[in-house]
């Protein structure tokens, strides 16, 4: 027999790897004669007849490996020898015993699992949709949104969308998602309550085309887009659950309510599955989330009326199309039926509707699972720590066991089996705790404001993939839990294994490397948390330039039948102004001055800085801070003196070395003279304004909004006294007045602030509460390894300071080390973080000192009690203790 | 005492006609079946050695040194040749395996 080649030998071994399962004493006996003769049966088969016989001749060989193991398996325990899996049942005793003896230790462990999971698998649950999943629908790749890019922006008008669907390039499919339906926002009675359900209105064929996956029921007919009573709709599966009781009788039900034009009669036709939960991309500031949807024609453009209607089409291309042909068919087509204006040429671009969906989340889902990862890593670290302390416990059972003469691999299964007695209660109870943190997260996304559709595109469902998420995370955790001080347990010499201080424990050097490991875990987290807490209450907390408080918004509702011209606004706004209580009152906003604007001695491009035109009051009315100068008055506003007011950023860039005030500035041919500087403003939190120019100028243009400053007065007081001032200089007008509140203002901008806040808060009291308890487990343990030493000292004479500063050194040199190595990675943490959240400060400094004097804290006040303790002990029972 | 084997297993069969007066080890057995079976019978690693673990315990073969003759690498294999028991059951077994044969020619053409 010649030696065979080296594939056969590695692919005997690889088979004969299945031995492992059956009993030890027949692999020891026979595993080597078996792997070496199959290893030599495998070459005699190459050699002979090639590479593709010899693989299944090793497939049979593996099988035949797997038959004996198992067969051997049997004859053991049947037979009654030593049973191939040893008493697997006694080591289930043991750790069992061991978790009674010690119940609070292992009752911490398991919550540490439960916790963790729970975090992990909720967050994965949420991300999972955003990172790994694709849309819920067949061929989600072959789904495009149609764009038209050019100087007005890049949406198509809804008779282009339109004439698209039936010309040429119709075969494509345009779809349109975001049609107005007859049954928006209507109040419907179910089951006696009355239930308001925003309905979004779908193009013909929406369901085949997109090919919408149903809980139930049928897709719209292409006739039913025309005015036929009762409307069909779908219900969302959230609104058939929230508002139906996931009735399945619900299919064919008639409902009736009251829609945007009078009386309505709807009639449910299906019900979208779960993973469905809006069709519209990320368009318009004030999308919803629908709770149905509703077949809807297109709406075709009143030529009378200046609302411009937009579409936002979907296409699905066929397999045989590429992107970049398709954009050139649609592009052709679109320039023939609607011309560019100025002679040019009609592009069209093609995003990927999964982007357009899902990129605006992706970055919080991607942050937060780097979160959920550490915080696994950190609940892992304090497992080991936390079975380690237990190998102390149970030195004497390992001792006992390896004098009676058991393999190391036997002691190793004490520990492994003990961490599988945590992981699966663990286990259990962190699926259960992450479906519910789900339900929670999936809650508690926003359903109005510009980011809604963006974090509800993606529903939070705790399917099978987040199950076996959590249970594979889990056994993960268990095992690298258990693996460590099995590893140390096995390699410990029988003699030290008999001296209760160190069988199964940790050598100091080890200890204060898992102490340092601990605190660079934990800062990295820590700091994560924090910087991202500051960053948002930074955000939040923004300096907005004007004042909230007694501000109020009035808006002039139209309606059909009243003509713009019949206002007269300056005539308006001072009736409106003599309204007892009122203080000030300036109509609109601003009007943007589209002229070349020159100051200190350059010229500033459009979107360098702005020029707007404003109402007299307008800076008493927002509240706007005034810093320098003054503001104009009456009489220049009404002489129309060269006056203007700039804001503080627009003081800085064009005079940067001077006073503004006093200075001369060019709006078009026109020289104004700076009379005041003002405090920035704010209308964004996301977005700075660039630096503004206010020139005074009447109200000319169509306004259809109002600032007030009306202190002490409530809205309803106010549109009481405006409501009859209007019926005289006003007829038939209707104004609706709100107050302004952060919250009404910035709504858009803290939709995504509402999902990240309790997320955040989560991960970082969990980091907070697992770093204390491991750093406090940690150094009590360091320190109370070194009792013996301290006895010794004290029986020397040491004096109690000298004892406190030992133990202290002791815990603080690896918990410097520790921020050492965990403060650069928060650092590249915080850049990572500042990537992903758009106009978030960075708060990284001082988010790093407060970490790192809470670790130092941390550790401080856990090496107090073990260094009260050293210092009251008796040395006599010090050197008793080994 | 041992005890009276059960019914003989068919790559227990194999193994005792394979070894016949020869002692032999693993691979060799396995070859000698493939040989006379003109390589319509082969019995794989796992299985032999499992049947060769019971045939020992059942005293139908026993290990033996290796004959003078082998090489170096095949003098540190276990040899394995078949017992006067195993001989008696060998016998046994083929005679009623005849016997069977012999019965069946009711099927034949």
């Amino acid at each position: 027999v010649t030696r065979p080649h080296r594939a056969p030998i590695v692919l005997a071994r690889l088979a004969g790897l299945p031995l492992r399962l059956g009993p030890s004493s027949f692999r020891v006996e026979y595993g080597g004669a078996i792997q070496r003769d199959l290893a030599v049966l495998l070459d005699d088969e190459r050699r002979r007849r090639g590479v593709g016989p010899m693989f299944r001749l090793w497939l049979r060989g593996l099988r035949d490996v797997v038959r004996t193991a198992f067969r051997e398996w049997r004859s053991a325990v049947g037979g009654g020898g030593r049973r191939p899996l040893g008493d697997l049942s006694g080591d289930v005793r043991g750790a069992l015993r061991a978790w009674r003896r010690a119940p609070v230790v292992s009752l911490t462990i398991v919550a540490m699992l439960v916790f963790g999971l729970a975090l992990a698998s909720a967050i994965f649950a949420f991300s999972d949709g955003y990172l790994f999943r694709p849309l819920p629908f067949p061929d989600p790749d072959r789904l495009f949104v149609v764009r038209a890019p050019d100087a007005r922006g890049e949406f198509l008008l809804a008779s282009e969308a339109e004439a698209l669907r039936t010309s040429e390039v119709g075969h494509l499919g345009f779809v349109d998602a975001n049609r107005s339906a007859r049954v928006r926002s209507s109040t419907f009675e179910i089951g006696g309550r009355q239930v308001r359900l925003h309905v979004d209105g779908l193009g013909e064929n929406f369901g085949q085309i997109v090919r919408v996956p149903m809980e139930m029921g049928r897709y719209f007919e292409p006739d039913e887009h025309l005015a036929v009573e009762p409307v069909p709709i779908w219900l969302t599966h959230r609104s058939w659950q929230r508002e139906f009781g996931a009735d399945p009788d619900v299919f064919g039900r008639r409902l009736s309510g009251q829609g945007p034009d009078g009386p309505m009669d709807v009639v449910v036709v299906g019900v979208t599955a779960a993973e469905v939960t809006t069709f519209s991309p990320n368009f318009g500031r004030s999308n919803a989330v629908p709770d149905a949807f509703a077949p809807a024609a297109a709406r075709v453009r009143d030529p009378n009326s200046r609302i411009v209607i937009l579409a936002t089409p979907f296409v699905r291309l066929p397999d045989d199309m590429t992107r970049e042909e398709a954009e050139g068919r649609i592009g052709a087509a679109l320039q023939a039926i609607a011309p560019a204006p100025s002679g040019g040429v009609r592009r069209v671009r093609l995003d990927s509707l999964h982007e357009e969906q899902i990129a605006s989340a992706r970055p919080t889902a991607r942050l937060f699972m780097l979160g959920a990862v550490l915080a696994l890593a950190l609940v892992t670290i304090n497992l080991v720590h936390l079975l380690l302390a237990r190998g102390v416990a149970r030195a004497n059972e390992v001792a006992t066991r390896a004098a009676l003469g058991a393999s190391r691999w036997r002691i190793a299964r004490l520990f492994l089996v003990e961490s599988l007695v945590y992981g699966v209660p663990g286990i259990g109870g962190g699926l259960l705790a992450g479906w519910w943190l789900s339900g929670v997260i999936g809650a508690s996304l926003p359903t109005r404001g510009s980011d809604a559709v963006s974090y509800a595109v993606v529903s939070v469902t705790f399917d099978w993939r987040v199950a076996a998420f959590a249970c594979v995370m889990g056994l993960v955790m268990a095992l690298c839990g258990g693996a460590f001080p099995a590893w140390r347990a096995a390699r410990i010499p029988l003699a030290a294994a008999t001296r209760t201080t160190t069988g199964g424990g940790l050598s100091l050097r080890w200890s204060q490397a898992m102490l340092a490991s601990e605190v660079a875990v934990s800062t990295v987290v820590l700091a994560g948390a924090i910087f991202l807490g500051l960053g948002m209450w930074r955000y939040l907390n923004q300096p907005l330039g004007f004042q909230l408080q007694d501000r109020f918004h009035l808006s002039f509702i139209a309606y059909a039948g009243q003509p713009d011209e019949s206002v007269d606004w300056p005539v308006v706004r001072d009736a409106v102004r003599a309204v007892p209580g009122v203080r000030a009152a300036a109509v609109g906003r601003t009007r943007t001055i589209r002229e070349p604007l020159e100051a200190g001695g350059r010229v500033f491009g459009e979107d360098e800085a702005a020029a707007s035109g404003v109402d007299v009051e307008y800076f008493e009315a927002r509240g706007v801070g005034l810093r320098a100068g003054r503001l104009p008055d009456v009489s220049e506003f009404a002489a129309g003196a060269p006056v203007v007011v700039v804001d503080e950023s627009m003081a800085r860039r064009a005079w940067p070395d001077s006073e503004a005030v006093g200075q001369t500035l060019r709006v078009g041919t026109r020289p104004l003279e700076v009379i005041g500087v003002v405090a920035d403003q704010r209308w964004s939190l996301a977005r700075d304004l660039p630096p503004m120019v206010f020139v005074p100028q009447a109200p000319t243009d169509e306004r259809q909004t109002m600032n007030l400053w009306a202190p002490g007065l409530s809205a309803e007081m106010l549109a009481e006294r405006i409501g009859s001032v209007l019926q005289t200089v006003a007829p038939g007008s209707r104004a609706m007045i709100s107050e302004r509140t952060f919250e009404s203002m910035f709504s858009d901008d803290l939709a995504a602030v509402r999902v990240q806040r309790p997320i955040i808060l989560v991960l970082g009291v969990f980091a907070f509460s697992l770093a204390g308890i491991g750093l406090f487990g940690l150094v009590s343990y360091l320190v109370e390894r070194r009792t013996r030493d301290f006895g010794i000292r004290v029986a020397l004479g040491a004096r109690p300071g000298v004892i406190a500063r030992y133990v202290l050194r002791q815990a603080m040199a690896p918990a410097i080390a520790g921020l050492i190595i965990g403060l650069p990675a928060a650092w590249m943490l915080e850049s990572v973080a500042r990537a992903s959240m758009v106009g978030w400060e960075a708060s990284g400094a001082l988010a790093m000192a407060i970490v790192a004097l809470a670790m130092l804290v941390v550790v401080m006040v856990a090496s107090a009690g073990p260094a009260r303790r050293a210092l009251s002990i008796d040395p006599t029972v010090a050197l008793r203790v080994e | 005492m041992r005890q009276p084997p059960a019914a003989l297993s068919q790559p227990a069969l194999h193994i005792l006609l394979a070894l016949g007066d020869e002692a032999l080890h693993g691979y060799a057995i396995m070859q000698a079946i493939a040989q006379r079976s003109r390589s319509r019978i082969r019995i794989l690693p796992g299985t032999l050695y499992s049947t060769i673990k019971k045939m020992l315990a059942e005293g139908v073969v026993e290990e033996c040194p290796p004959p003078k003759g082998a090489d170096s690498d095949d003098a540190r294999r276990r040899y394995y040749r078949v017992t006067k028991r195993g001989k008696l059951v060998a016998r046994e077994e083929t005679a009623r395996l005849a016997l069977l044969v012999e019965l069946g020619r009711v099927f034949q053409p």
